[in-house]
């Protein structure tokens, strides 16, 4: 008897065991736990123009007869779609027909009891024979239609059926239209590829065209027209260095600006329009001065190894009136207020044109810039 | 319904007419494009789905199913539609009205290993007789079930059947309570008595 002692205690010990384990275990939604998903927020949105369609009557055997109306398949969304149709077999009363999507006939091997189910464009082409299960059509952009008619090839000859009527469905299904997954190339935090991606940033010499801006104070935007060409801005960088702040994927970026433009830019402020010209060298310093936060960063997943450079905080400091002047009339010759309201616009300008995403080229081993980054 | 000839039914004549072949108002909607599930699920295991959102934009009111279904020869493995449950399951809505729908998903036991897809969402409910044609609207949902032993699918099942019934477990606690109530004074024994003076 003393020997059972020890098995009856380890029974009693793994159930306390099970027990403990799994009111630990015990959720405030019985068991259920939230799965980690990646969920894509995009509508997708179908009208159909008709609920119900005739095939008339047809004979056993009769090959590919078109059903009236046709289907018009409306996209009531934004957004592109993706769309798939399905059918199902037929039933009668005391008759079942199997949907069948090849392209065998009573002739061949379709055999009895077994039917075809299309669609097919309203001059006849084919899009699909229809199976249980959905078959892409194609895409339909946002707001956009396709007609169809729907075509039945009905059983072969002694199959059931015979003086009933038959019952089928199509269904249509819409669903978004799949984005192929933005892959970038691997991008160490290293000091060799900080220094690339600032010299990428900030080269020696870059131009860059002049947005318009047509409303508020328009920038070249002459008669609320965007100027055509675009006037440009050159800016040359030198001393551009990168210092990483420690223990980070940041680094500190710096660099001396040389900011001329290569064509007047018309600007127009409270109703007085000139012409400006930007030169760097023309104020007391002769030269900007640019800094930027190069920031390692992964995509999609924050905690995967880098594959990119978020350049950051960027400031332009260090442009003066008398980098700017004016032409174009009277009034511009004492529009030091012009200057004043149009400094901000083009330091901002100047900031964006460095701040952004950049990636690595698959093609070589260079940047470009990134994809939007969902 | 249409009156059918003789000697249409002489020969043999199907007839695949609806009552009344009609222009339709009705449509659907969805909110959710894609559901991708990025942790690996475990047989046994049930796990709630982000809620998706189902519209009305169309012109009368309208029932719908929420369905499962899947495109024809994709190559990873379809969940089958009793994996699913959906709150709720069918719905009425007015025009332009909408509702959340919730899903659970529970992975049996034994289901088999793999990358899973399937489109899920809401489907007009059909409501006639003869070549009917229905629309719905779905999300993807792509999800990876992880090799699991039986044992330890059998913990997951047997965890959440008492999560979900606690009764059990509390009459399991208090049947072990007498079991080691009677074990004790079967192997022990105490007896009380007055200390002699």
């Amino acid at each position: 008897m003393q020997r059972k002692r020890g098995p009856v205690l380890a029974v009693i010990g793994s159930m306390v065991g099970l027990l403990a384990s799994t009111t630990a275990g015990f959720s405030a939604d019985n068991g259920t736990v939230d799965a980690e998903v990646t969920v894509a927020q995009a509508a997708a949105c179908i009208e159909l123009s008709a609920s119900s369609i005739s095939f008339g009557i047809l004979a056993l055997g009769a090959e590919d007869a078109p059903g009236t109306p046709g289907i018009t398949v409306t996209n009531c969304g934004d957004a592109g779609l993706t769309l798939f149709a399905s059918g199902t077999d037929a039933a009668g009363q005391g008759a079942a027909w199997t949907l069948d999507d090849t392209a065998t006939t009573c002739v061949d091997t379709l055999g009895l009891d077994a039917y075809h189910l299309g669609l097919a464009t309203p001059a006849g082409a084919a899009i699909a024979a229809l199976s249980t299960e959905n078959k892409e059509l194609g895409a339909l952009d946002g707001a956009a239609t396709t007609t169809q008619v729907a075509r039945i090839s009905t059983a072969c000859p002694g199959s059931t059926g015979a003086g009933q009527s038959m019952s089928m469905h199509i269904n249509y299904l819409a669903t978004n239209v799949v984005v192929p997954p933005i892959v970038l190339e691997a991008l160490p935090a290293t000091q060799e590829n900080a220094d690339a991606a600032a010299a990428y940033l900030l080269p020696a010499s870059k131009d860059y065209d002049v947005p318009a801006t047509c409303s508020g104070n328009f920038v070249a935007c002459t008669g609320g027209v965007p100027s055509n060409p675009l006037p440009q801005l050159q800016i040359q960088a030198t001393n551009v260095a990168s210092v990483q702040v420690p223990a980070t994927t940041r680094w500190n970026t710096s660099a001396t600006l040389g900011v001329a433009t290569l064509q007047p830019i018309p600007a127009t402020v409270s109703g007085v329009t000139c012409n400006i010209t930007v030169n760097s060298a023309n104020g007391a310093q002769t030269t900007f001065a640019g800094t930027a936060d190069l920031n390692f960063q992964s995509y999609p997943d924050p905690l995967d190894p880098t594959n990119y450079v978020a350049a950051t905080n960027v400031n332009v400091t260090g442009v003066e009136s008398a980098d700017l002047s004016l032409t174009g009339g009277f009034a511009c010759d004492f529009a030091d207020a012009f200057k004043s309201s149009f400094i901000p616009q083009l330091v901002d300008q100047m900031e964006a044109y460095i701040a952004g995403n950049i990636c690595g080229d698959p093609a070589s081993t260079g940047f470009i810039p990134c994809p939007i980054l969902p | 319904m249409r009156r059918i000839a003789p000697s249409a039914l002489a020969l043999g004549a199907v007839l695949i007419v609806s009552a009344a072949p009609v222009d339709a108002g009705k449509a659907v909607s969805i909110d959710v494009g894609t559901i991708s599930v990025r942790e690996q699920l475990v047989p046994g295991g049930e796990y709630r789905l982000p809620t998706f959102g189902v519209r009305n934009p169309g012109t009368e009111s309208t029932s719908y199913q929420i369905t499962v279904s899947y495109i024809d020869d994709q190559a990873a493995l379809r969940p089958p539609a009793a994996w699913f449950t959906f709150d709720p399951a069918t719905l009425t809505l007015g025009v332009g009205e909408s509702r959340p729908v919730a899903t659970k998903l529970t992975i049996p036991a034994d289901a088999e290993p793999g990358d899973y897809t399937a489109l899920i969402g809401p489907q007009i409910v059909a409501d006639g007789t003869g070549a009917q044609v229905g629309a719905g609207a779905a999300a993807r949902l792509s999800f990876t079930v992880q090799p699991s032993s039986a044992l330890d699918a059998f913990f997951r099942q047997l965890f959440r059947f008492l999560s979900e019934n606690p009764w059990v477990w509390i009459g399991a606690l208090l049947v072990l309570a007498l079991g080691v109530l009677w074990f004790l004074r079967r192997r022990f024994s105490i007896s009380v008595t007055r200390r002699p003076e």
